[in-house]
């Protein structure tokens, strides 16, 4: 069967602005999550304001657009540009992945305007780059941009297209702030993934942008190729992780039904709530996965919703490519009652295959699956 | 104590939208959570906005609620010695 | 793929295939949907938390599920495709008027427009997969698609598709389909589904 293969890719987050240089700030440990001014009661991870405007002015992006657009049309551009593959073509759909989209222009006006709604917003990303496609917009909470993965597998895999390029992205705006603080979900200090001591997530911003082929175009990382994903339903609360992990087990079991194999890797959602890393970790050990290697991303990113899942299968696709395990920043005593292999410090590790899970509100889970 | 028990009841139901519930089937001494009224972690958050709005108390350690939110009296009792609000 | 039952929920009527089930004069949507709540003795305290887009969905699943043999499908072979325009954008509204004041995390909850499937999922016990698509309108074309991918999968069985668009009181639409691979009944392609949808 023809394999499907990634021809582009970009990061947008507060660590840079290519997959590359994000890449290489994770490599060399450095954090985005920064306290934004002295009495600031949680750190946030930020796009640098000035090198985003930098940009948009370099591709001259209309006023028009929001800025949350014009972070999906900066990261889409990105990674098409290393690509081959022709974005107007009939053969080549987008699929926009976000949990709030453009929920900031509320705080100026709270009414309902057609800008805020994300179909006019992919709309006009789409127009952007003169698709033929009208665009799909998926919303499913922190797993969309996993889900938008496993969706655009799913569309080329039975040939619907030739070219699926996925961008998820969130913006930080006091609307997800408050919503989390009323959760008393925000750790007042960078978060600290499966760590004895975590109290809370931290919050970011950013874009992950992958282009899906099944042509027999370039291929980037090394010929990785995506094999299998699937979602779930713990079926338990509407914002408490499941207490048993039997939810997110069944997503990451029906994927290795698909796979055949086990991955070398996981990438874990790790968001760093008392409650998600203890599930996770069951969901893991239920799934017979205890001695893979496992991280969390979040103390770098932040947890960056609807962009989450796809900015931590880009670092993942580096460091497979790189035969590098990325440890999990700010972990320092392992702190969760179920025991997996969970890497804290960057090391050398060779590993063919990886799978990507996340959770979410409304009980959604969702796995991904990507082997050389 | 009894008239902050009784506001309480029926804020509890307001705030909480148990509508099937009336404020003399609620016991006082009964939990909130778990096998008495059937509460959830968002009904306790919800309590920690009724606590800030109504009596002016400030929860920002969930772990402490969750005594303080045991039955209706133990929140009566709370308000009582903590609240700015001269009731 | 065949329809196994179909429901709709718009302008005051309630609606299981050909049959209205409840009309009331009154088109608001949250008090008609408290008297079919009551008229029907569902009991289910955790309608009443709901949001009225969430109220809606659940409503229509109630309706939907009404003769659905459940207890034939595993939890994990009930799949849900749903989408909608609006997102959340009135509860959206109502949680930032809160924050104005003190945050309500009761709203910010429904801020996601996949909660409503978590609802139906936890009222049913249904674990398999699940989709949320926003769009500008019904897209026949997106949920006929999607769900034919869930079957390619296993262990999907049964589909749920959904559209469910709150936008105030009087401008609400849901629609539901319960979709089986197999089988008979009407079946499930873009004819059909525009013509349900003209009731």
């Amino acid at each position: 069967m023809q394999k499907i293969t990634i021809s582009g890719s970009n990061i947008i987050s507060s660590l840079g602005f290519t997959s590359e240089e994000n890449f290489q700030n994770v490599l060399s440990g450095q954090s985005g999550l920064k306290f934004q001014s002295k009495d600031a009661p949680q750190p946030l991870s930020k796009i640098d304001a000035e090198i985003f405007q930098e940009q948009i002015m370099g591709l001259g992006l209309s006023k028009k657009l929001t800025r949350f657009e014009k972070l999906c049309i900066l990261s889409i551009n990105d990674a098409v540009s290393q690509s081959s593959i022709d974005i107007k073509s009939e053969d080549c759909l987008i699929i926009l992945a976000t949990t709030k989209g453009n929920i900031g222009l509320l705080e100026t006006n709270n009414e309902r305007s057609k800008a805020i709604h994300l179909w006019e917003s992919a709309g006009k990303i789409a127009a952007y780059f003169h698709a033929s496609n009208k665009p799909l917009v998926i919303s499913n909470a922190c797993v969309s941009s996993v889900l938008a993965q496993v969706v655009a597998m799913r569309m080329l895999k039975s040939k619907q297209y030739k070219n699926i390029v996925v961008c998820g992205a969130d913006l930080i705006s006091d609307f997800i702030i408050s919503g989390f603080q009323s959760f008393k979900a925000l750790s007042p200090l960078p978060c600290k993934p499966f760590d004895l001591n975590r109290n809370g997530l931290s919050l970011g911003e950013g874009a992950g942008t992958l282009i899906f082929t099944n042509e027999n175009s370039k291929a980037l990382f090394g010929g990785a190729a995506v094999l299998a994903g699937a979602s779930s339903n713990d079926a338990n609360h509407i914002s408490g992780p499941s207490r048993t992990g039997d939810g997110l087990a069944n997503a990451i079991l029906s994927t290795l039904n698909q796979s055949k194999i086990h991955p070398g890797f996981i990438s874990a959602h790790g968001t760093a709530t008392p409650y998600n890393d203890e599930m996770e970790a069951k969901a893991i050990a239920l799934s017979g996965l205890q001695e893979v290697p496992v991280n969390s991303l979040k103390s770098f990113f932040g947890h960056t919703l609807g962009a989450a899942g796809i900015i931590e299968t880009i670092i993942t696709l580096f460091a497979m490519d790189k035969s590098i395990a990325i440890g999990t920043l700010g972990h320092e005593e392992y702190g969760v009652s179920e025991k997996i292999n969970l890497i804290s410090k960057t090391v050398d590790l060779q590993f063919n295959s990886f799978l990507k899970i996340a959770s979410g509100f409304g009980g959604c889970n969702a796995a991904i699956f990507y082997s050389k | 104590m009894d008239e902050l028990i009784q506001e309480l009841k029926e804020k509890i139901i307001a705030q909480l939208n148990l509508e099937d519930i009336e404020p003399d089937e609620i016991d006082a001494s009964q939990p909130l959570f778990g096998d008495g009224l059937g509460l959830d972690s968002i009904d306790a958050l919800e309590l920690i906005v009724l606590m800030e709005r109504d009596y002016n108390i400030k929860i920002t350690d969930t772990s402490e609620g969750r005594n303080i939110f045991s039955t209706i009296t133990t929140m009566a009792e709370y308000i009582t010695a903590n609240s700015n609000r001269n009731i | 793929m065949h329809i196994i039952n179909y429901c709709s929920i718009r302008k005051g009527k309630i609606a299981n295939a050909e049959r209205v089930l409840f009309s009331s004069d009154e088109y608001q949507l949250s008090s008609f949907l408290k008297s079919y709540y009551k008229i029907n003795k569902i009991s289910y305290p955790k309608f009443y938390k709901m949001d009225a887009q969430c109220k809606l969905a659940f409503i229509a699943s109630e309706v939907l599920f009404t003769d659905f043999d459940r207890e034939k499908y595993k939890d994990e072979e009930i799949a849900m495709v749903f989408a909608n325009s609006e997102s959340t954008l009135s509860t959206d509204m109502d949680y930032w008027e809160s924050a104005q004041t003190i945050a309500s995390p009761a709203l910010f909850v429904y801020t996601l427009p996949n909660i409503m499937m978590g609802e139906i999922a936890i009222r049913n016990k249904i674990k398999g997969e699940n989709l949320f698509f926003i769009a500008e309108d019904f897209d026949s074309n997106l949920l006929l698609q999607q769900t034919e991918l869930l079957f390619q999968n296993n262990p999907t069985k049964i589909v749920i598709v959904g559209w469910v668009n709150y936008e105030s009181e009087e401008r609400y639409l849901a629609r539901l389909f319960l979709i089986t691979k197999t089988g008979d009944g009407m079946l499930f392609n873009k004819e059909n589904i525009e013509k349900l949808n003209k009731d």
